[in-house]
């Protein structure tokens, strides 16, 4: 973890999150004094806004995604597989990416909450805020997280099977906008597989919206298993 | 003969792997999606006036911008990063071939590599929309309300009466294919030469800035940084209109009968001049050039 804390590329990411956070912040509709859940509503607009949906994919990528490109280019892997094993190596790396995409969406997303807190919940009028806006908002800022986490993992796939930054970094934005063309040009109905409504969350997912965070467990299992399978492979060759 | 059947054997080698190369890869993908971002303006007046429009439309409302040409543009420095062609090959041909004739091949290379992507551009365009777009050569209801409407000059739009009149839905696309052709070449060019003078950095700072001239020389953009109101800006859009190469690839910023701009047939003219030139220095430059890497990207 602290590896990962140290990476230029994870601490870019966290900029990169916070930075789309901030652009898509309402700044212009805030009038004091404040209605009572404004901050809510305020810090709910920055993490559904489109600059947020169009920097997911690039934020996601940057932390850990071509590790293994540079890892193996630079010579690096061999001389640390002769101090661990490939299970310990795959796990630690498909763990690590899977952070490195979730985290800094997390922890921007925490500190803008935070700030919008201290900031903006004193200049507000005196009322009452339910924990169910609270839990609502903190569920927007979960589901973007396991986003970035799934969109990591596909950026770590690509990185052992092209062993090319090019298609490690710029693939996995790719398929994030396919995914979007597909829904909007072609099939419309198709939301399940819209970004867009993995952080809206407002079409049908069943029971509680139980349904997306099913879908968000599944397809990160999905992604990580498939990446360690492949990382498996690769470092049999070594 | 012989020099043409070098030319060729030299152009057919830095196709060797081209379509494989994840650069390449990547740049066509990445145009797919951006070309998804600027056809959102034609699919959005479909939309609003919830009536189709001829297939090669959105193509020729999206380019006939010269925001959307920049941009396609740009992609085009990350597509030429790797010129001129460099190989382990590279000092077998040059033994049996002129250095005159192995940049001709270069820049052969250069011309059909930028009417492929510009092909696969336009090719794009018309699938993204394809769901409300016929086939006929014919000015769909769509253009004729854009054209009779302030709707299509707010959205720069290339869509008037007088456009209509004068020319086909294919006709007019194909002109502005051949501007944007002219365009991605001589930026293309100018990279070429600035890689070969200066190295990969310069290349890519000579594209950005070459594009960034002509960003600045957009009538639109002067008018916000002179401050100047629509009626004052006649005479500026009349001499950016000659001096910025954007402009000259824009095809709403041509002679229309209503202002004093060059013609397409001008345009293409000054472009080739410009080719001509950058062609010159760059064989100018072979003289001087030091081929010491072959080991390629």
């Amino acid at each position: 973890m602290k590896e990962l804390l140290r990476d230029r590329g994870f601490q870019a990411a966290v900029l990169v999150s916070f930075l789309a956070m901030a652009l898509g912040f309402p700044f212009y509709q805030a009038k004091i004094p404040l209605n009572p859940g404004s901050f809510l509503e305020f810090y709910q607009t920055a993490l559904e806004a489109q600059t947020m949906l169009f920097l997911i994919p690039v934020a996601a990528v940057l932390s850990p995604g071509a590790a293994y490109v540079r890892e193996s280019s630079s010579g690096f892997l061999k001389l640390y597989l002769t101090r661990t094993s490939r299970m310990e190596y795959i796990r630690t790396k498909t763990w690590r990416i899977y952070a490195g995409g979730f985290l800094p969406f997390f922890l921007a997303g925490t500190g803008g909450f935070l700030l919008c807190f201290f900031f903006l919940y004193p200049l507000e009028l005196k009322g009452s805020i339910s924990w169910k806006e609270i839990r609502s908002v903190l569920e927007i800022l979960l589901r973007i997280s396991f986003t970035g986490g799934i969109l990591a993992e596909f950026s770590g796939i690509f990185a052992v099977v092209f062993r090319n930054y090019y298609m490690a970094y710029g693939l996995p934005f790719v398929i994030y906008y396919m995914m979007i063309i597909l829904k909007e040009r072609y099939l419309p109905k198709l939301y399940a597989w819209y970004p867009g409504e993995w952080v809206v969350c407002q079409e049908d997912w069943g029971t509680d919206q139980m349904g997306i965070w099913i879908f968000f467990l599944v397809i990160s299992l999905a992604v990580m298993l498939i990446h360690s399978l492949i990382l498996y492979r690769r470092l049999r060759e070594i | 003969m012989e020099g043409a059947r070098q030319v060729t054997a030299a152009v057919r080698w830095n196709f060797l792997g081209f379509f494989k190369n994840p650069r390449v890869i990547i740049t066509f993908l990445f145009s797919f999606i951006l070309c998804f971002f600027l056809s959102d303006r034609a699919m959005m007046v479909a939309d609003y006036y919830d009536s189709s429009m001829q297939a090669l439309e959105p193509f020729i409302w999206t380019f006939g911008d010269a925001d959307s040409i920049l941009l396609c543009s740009l992609l085009l420095i990350l597509l030429f990063l790797d010129l001129p062609k460099l190989s382990p090959f590279t000092p077998y041909m040059l033994f049996r071939m002129k250095k005159s004739r192995w940049l001709l091949a270069q820049f052969f290379y250069i011309f059909l590599v930028t009417v492929l992507y510009m092909a696969y551009v336009l090719l794009v365009t018309g699938i993204l929309c394809m769901q409300k777009t016929y086939p006929g050569n014919i000015w769909s209801k769509t253009a004729a309300l854009l054209a009779y409407s302030g709707m299509g000059r707010d959205l720069s739009v290339p869509s008037t009466v007088k456009v209509m009149e004068s020319t086909t839905p294919v006709s007019c696309s194909f002109q502005i294919m051949v501007l944007l052709i002219c365009y991605a070449l001589t930026l293309s060019f100018l990279m070429l030469l600035f890689q070969m003078k200066s190295g990969r950095k310069a290349a890519i700072g000579a594209g950005l800035f070459y594009s960034l001239f002509g960003f600045l020389l957009n009538p639109d953009i002067l008018a916000k940084i002179l401050r100047k109101e629509e009626y004052e800006m006649f005479l500026v859009r009349r001499i950016t209109g000659w001096v910025s190469p954007l402009n000259h690839a824009t095809y709403g910023m041509h002679d229309f009968g209503y202002d004093v701009l060059p013609s397409i047939g001008q345009s293409c003219m000054i472009f080739l001049v410009l080719l001509l030139f950058l062609s010159f220095l760059s064989f100018y430059t072979l003289k001087k050039y030091n081929f010491s890497s072959f080991t390629g990207d």
